[in-house]
């Protein structure tokens, strides 16, 4: 019920802003801080880089209010846009990330999610290799496996996010998982 | 620093008077992708509207009269296989401008494909029984010409006497025991038949008919027929241009 009245707010909030820019502000407060952890989880930039990724997401938003509709959340759309524009950045650049911002407990809910694992905390040591399988893997899979267990999107939204199939989206998690129980098994990290 | 940004942003926007854009403007690339999606859908119709064209005097009769070999045989010869290929090239191309619209990438390849042959399916035994297949088949393809080959391979079924198919138009009939026949290459038969002749689809053998007879090739251009049948559609063959 929550969720449905935060929807019904962006969705005021849209119309808001497109009468007045002014308006616009409560959405870049509202999602400049999940943006912020998304683009870093998903990229390797600076914060000064991810302050001026977002800037321009928010900009791209505040274009393309006109085309939101209902068919997904406001959230997904934004997600959608940025994740885009994330990409962008990251071919402009032509270089592979090398290294990958997560939490320590964001790690151990990547890995929980592959393995049957009861621990919530590890040893300093396994979590740098468990980081090091994450960062890893093929850009396709850790990029939905964050959306998924990190960001904890629903298939639906990622398929909107990542603008994929549905059946690619569940193939890709099940094929991360997959490799990570893998790598994890074989580099004996546990 | 958070709050620096957001002011950054309110700022740039109002500064470079930026503008929500129109949604026509942001979409009008997925519109031009629907559009090549429904001109696939046409084209494929079209397409499959031959195919039933060409497959349609195989006829449960000739099949009985031939035999299921040679009728295999045949088949496998004379595929419309310039319409089937042309038909997956536009179911194809229909799946990947689906693809390239805004929310193509909801749609699984199954569902689009299927989508598509049976729209195609559906529109292409529509424009059959309009019979605009036959209008536009016989304005584009002059007779006697490498295309017309290509577009009615079917025609190659009964071009072949010496195999014991012939086709073309009844010149003059006297409606009992034979009749003259000009065949698509302008060569006149005679051709006999009897009462044990099968005749299937026809009440009387009237001179403008299009037929198809298997029979055997007696003697120079004289063919005993031991099965008539009408040809699919009523060809209108424009002499003038031969």
């Amino acid at each position: 019920m929550k969720y449905q009245e935060k929807e019904v707010e962006d969705k005021d909030l849209v119309i808001a802003a497109i009468k007045n820019p002014d308006e616009f502000q409560a959405i870049v407060t509202r999602y400049w801080n999940r943006l912020f952890c998304y683009t870093r989880r998903m990229s390797y930039f600076s914060q000064e880089d991810i302050e001026d990724i977002l800037q321009e997401v928010f900009i791209k938003i505040y274009r393309y209010l006109n085309d939101y509709n209902q068919e997904m959340t406001f959230s997904t759309w934004v997600y959608q846009i940025t994740r885009n524009t994330i990409i962008d950045e990251i071919r402009k650049r032509k270089v592979r990330p090398q290294t990958i911002w997560l939490e320590d407990a964001e790690l151990v809910k990547v890995l929980k999610s592959s393995l049957d694992l009861e621990k919530d905390y590890l040893a300093a040591e396994a979590l740098e290799k468990v980081k090091s399988v994450i960062l890893n893997l093929p850009d396709n899979y850790r990029e939905v496996l964050i959306l998924r267990f990190i960001e904890e999107k629903s298939y639906e939204e990622i398929m909107d996010i990542v603008q994929l199939p549905k059946g690619t989206i569940a193939s890709l998690v099940n094929r991360g998982k997959k490799i990570i129980l893998k790598e994890v098994t074989s580099k004996k990290i546990l | 620093m958070e709050k620096n940004s957001i002011e950054k942003i309110i700022q740039k926007i109002k500064v470079e008077k930026i503008v929500p854009e129109s949604k026509w403007m942001l979409n009008w690339k997925s519109y031009v992708f629907w559009i090549v999606w429904i001109f696939t859908l046409i084209l494929g119709a079209i397409f499959f509207s031959f195919i039933i064209l060409n497959l349609l005097d195989i006829h449960p009769a000739v099949i009985r009269q031939l035999g299921l070999g040679k009728i295999f045989f045949l088949f496998f010869k004379t595929a419309p296989y310039l319409w089937i290929i042309l038909a997956i090239l536009t179911i194809g191309s229909g799946f990947l401008a689906i693809r390239k619209t805004k929310r193509g990438y909801r749609y699984s390849i199954i569902f689009i494909t299927s989508t598509g042959v049976l729209l195609i399916s559906l529109l292409g035994g529509f424009l059959h029984l309009a019979k605009i297949n036959r209008h536009l088949g016989d304005r584009m393809f002059i007779p006697g010409s490498m295309s017309r080959e290509m577009a009615y391979p079917m025609e190659k079924r009964w071009r072949v006497p010496g195999e014991g198919r012939l086709g073309g138009e009844i010149l003059i009939s006297n409606n009992r025991d034979n009749f003259k026949l000009r065949d698509f290459d302008e060569k006149v038969w005679e051709i006999n038949y009897s009462a044990q002749t099968r005749i299937r689809g026809i009440k009387e053998l009237n001179v403008g008919m299009w037929v198809e007879i298997i029979g055997e090739k007696s003697s120079g251009t004289v063919f005993r027929a031991d099965f008539i049948q009408p040809f699919p559609f009523e060809r209108k063959i424009n002499r003038e241009n031969k």
